[in-house]
């Protein structure tokens, strides 16, 4: 008796003859190079991709101040040009000079060449810009004398022109703004979130729980200080910040969709500590924990892995600080996890993780600090970091 | 006349070019490489670019081609193709692995009697109702006899990965013959 696999095997790999005529035609075509072959079909995702890098490079764009070098085009003051009063020929004083300068802007020129425009006055401009190349003050010789004003009319409209300019005004040395695009703009999704994330972690106190506290025990105070007076009896509140937590990853397969996920995470627990005589002090406490999960991957491609699992973490308190002073630490704690993540795959064995994570840490009399863990047993945190992926 | 060639005479006159040695090889080939991409892809109209696609790649490197005896044309034919389907698979965006926690453990195998009686395109249309994954590694072990060490080599999983999937895989089919089965004895 046959396998039923066998069978199946029999049935598809004979051809059934349906393989139209059009298509031996397409064949020619096609091999003739008449036709070319139809494009690749491309996943949505690829245009979600497009785009954001599309809008992340626009948005750089956007916020990018212009450059101008120095030998680029130049704001250059000119001298104040007499304004005409009278048009016949009889010799008129000339009115002041207007108080606003006008701008030219002009392009680079060798200092010794003589300037683009003739100032009707021979009066040096009153700014002193050390960086500007300005033009070789007007030379006497080519002043048009004062009795013809009419000759400065057409340059006298000029200023009513620059002032309009949206030039840089004359006091300003003109400078060459030196710019730089951050070169993140290739990293788009994977940063965006992760920043999103650890926008509460970066922020002040964004996810701070208070706690009023008589707590009065005599860890708290310098370790070489067996009764400080400063310290005892004086806590009056705790300000924990949300915690960060980092790591390195490693992901054993077990099958196409399950896998266990263990590695060294580390964890980063700040408190302010309010006393009523002697102020706020920082405690910081840093542990180390081994997590193991077992993870169960929803969907994955090459490029992105969305996965939940549940396990439990072992952690260690390699040390704390208390206003710089180390403090004693907490002992061995245990912890049940259940996390959510997504992984972005940078290359095939290589990841950065970004995982939610909620965990109850049993209670211990371990436990000398006071923490945000041991303010909150029912912890939600969000831990990052790099994952290696065996046998992928 | 190149209805008569052997297939190292036709694969010798198709690296010159002949046009009609290349027809002729189209019709030789084409509908049984058809055959095997609607296997691999699912979709008709995906097969038969598929198969063009491997045609024409095998025309284009048919002076790579060593005669290893009688079958062996198609045989290097076939290889190109399944190579080209499972880089379409592995291109593709999003590998949504179902939650089939309802797929019954236990099905009994179908018998030879019962097998005869279900149809071709059936038997096509719940292969390409797999996960790429799965369609993938049914067709290189149970129908073109890969070993699964061969299979994870070329779809980048491990032995027991191919294994476990192999197994979710013949589970899911023998799940919609009996429910085909069940249907027809009504």
């Amino acid at each position: 008796m046959r396998n039923w696999e066998d069978i199946v095997k029999d049935k598809l790999e004979e051809p059934d003859g349906t393989l139209p005529e059009s298509v031996f035609a397409e064949f020619q075509a096609r091999r003739s190079g008449a036709a070319p072959a139809p494009a690749a079909r491309r996943s949505p995702l690829v245009w979600v991709v497009a785009t954001a890098v599309a809008a992340g490079l626009a948005a750089i764009l956007l916020l990018r101040k212009p450059s101008v070098p120095e030998d680029s085009i130049r704001i250059v003051p000119q001298p104040v040009p007499t304004v005409a009063v009278a048009s016949d020929s009889t010799a008129v004083e000339a009115e002041e000079p207007l108080p606003v300068r006008p701008l030219i802007a002009q392009a680079p020129v060798p200092k010794a060449a003589a300037p683009k425009t003739v100032a009707p006055k021979a009066e040096e401009p009153e700014v002193a810009e050390p960086e500007i190349v300005e033009p070789e003050p007007v030379r006497p010789e080519v002043v048009e004398p004062e009795e013809e004003p009419t000759v400065s009319e057409p340059v006298a409209a000029e200023p009513a022109v620059a002032t309009a300019s949206p030039f840089v005004p004359q006091n300003t040395p003109a400078r060459s703004v030196d710019m730089h695009i951050a070169p993140a703009a290739g990293i788009v999704a994977g940063g965006g979130l992760l920043a999103a994330l650890l926008a509460p972690i970066a922020g002040k106190g964004d996810l701070m729980s208070e706690q009023a506290s008589s707590y009065s025990e005599p860890s708290y105070g310098n370790p070489l200080d067996c009764n400080p007076p400063s310290f005892l009896n004086e806590v009056d509140h705790f300000t924990h910040t949300f915690p960060f937590k980092g790591g390195l990853s490693v992901g054993i397969p077990v099958s196409d969709r399950l896998r266990i996920t263990t590695g060294l995470e580390y964890s980063l627990y700040q408190t302010r500590v309010s006393f009523t005589k002697s102020g706020e002090k920082k405690q910081a406490a840093h542990y180390l924990g081994v997590p193991l999960r077992l993870d169960w991957s929803l969907a994955s491609n090459r490029w992105l892995d969305v996965y939940v699992g549940g396990g439990a973490s072992g952690d260690w308190c390699v040390g704390a600080t208390h206003a710089g002073i180390d403090i004693p630490r907490d002992g061995f704690s245990f912890s049940l996890l259940g996390a959510g993540g997504v992984q972005f795959n940078m290359t095939r064995r290589l990841g950065l993780y970004v995982e939610p994570e909620i965990s109850w840490t049993f209670p211990s009399e371990k436990r000398v600090l006071e923490t945000y863990r041991s303010a909150h047993p029912f912890l939600f945190s969000v831990a990052t970091g790099l994952r290696i992926n065996l046998d992928k | 006349m190149y209805r008569e060639l052997d297939e190292q005479a036709l694969a010798s006159y198709c690296s010159k070019r002949d046009r009609l040695a290349e027809e002729e090889l189209y019709r030789r080939y084409a509908d049984r490489v058809f055959a095997l991409c609607r296997r691999y892809v699912g979709d008709a109209d995906e097969a038969k670019d598929l198969m063009l696609e491997a045609l024409i790649q095998a025309l284009d490197k048919i002076d790579t081609y060593t005669f290893r005896g009688k079958g062996s044309l198609y045989g290097w034919i076939s290889r190109i193709a399944v190579n080209k389907a499972i880089n379409r698979i592995k291109r593709q965006r999003w590998r949504m692995v179902p939650l089939d926690a309802r797929v019954q453990d236990n099905i009994p195998d179908p018998t030879e009697e019962e097998m005869v009686t279900v149809p071709r395109e059936k038997l096509l249309a719940w292969i390409a109702e797999l996960p790429d994954l799965r369609r993938a590694v049914f067709n290189l072990y149970c129908i073109d006899g890969y070993s699964h060490q061969e299979i994870g080599k070329m779809l980048g999983i491990s032995e027991t990965g191919s294994t476990s999937t192999l197994t979710k895989a013949r589970k899911q089919l023998k799940e919609k013959i009996r429910q085909y089965l069940k249907e027809q004895d009504r």
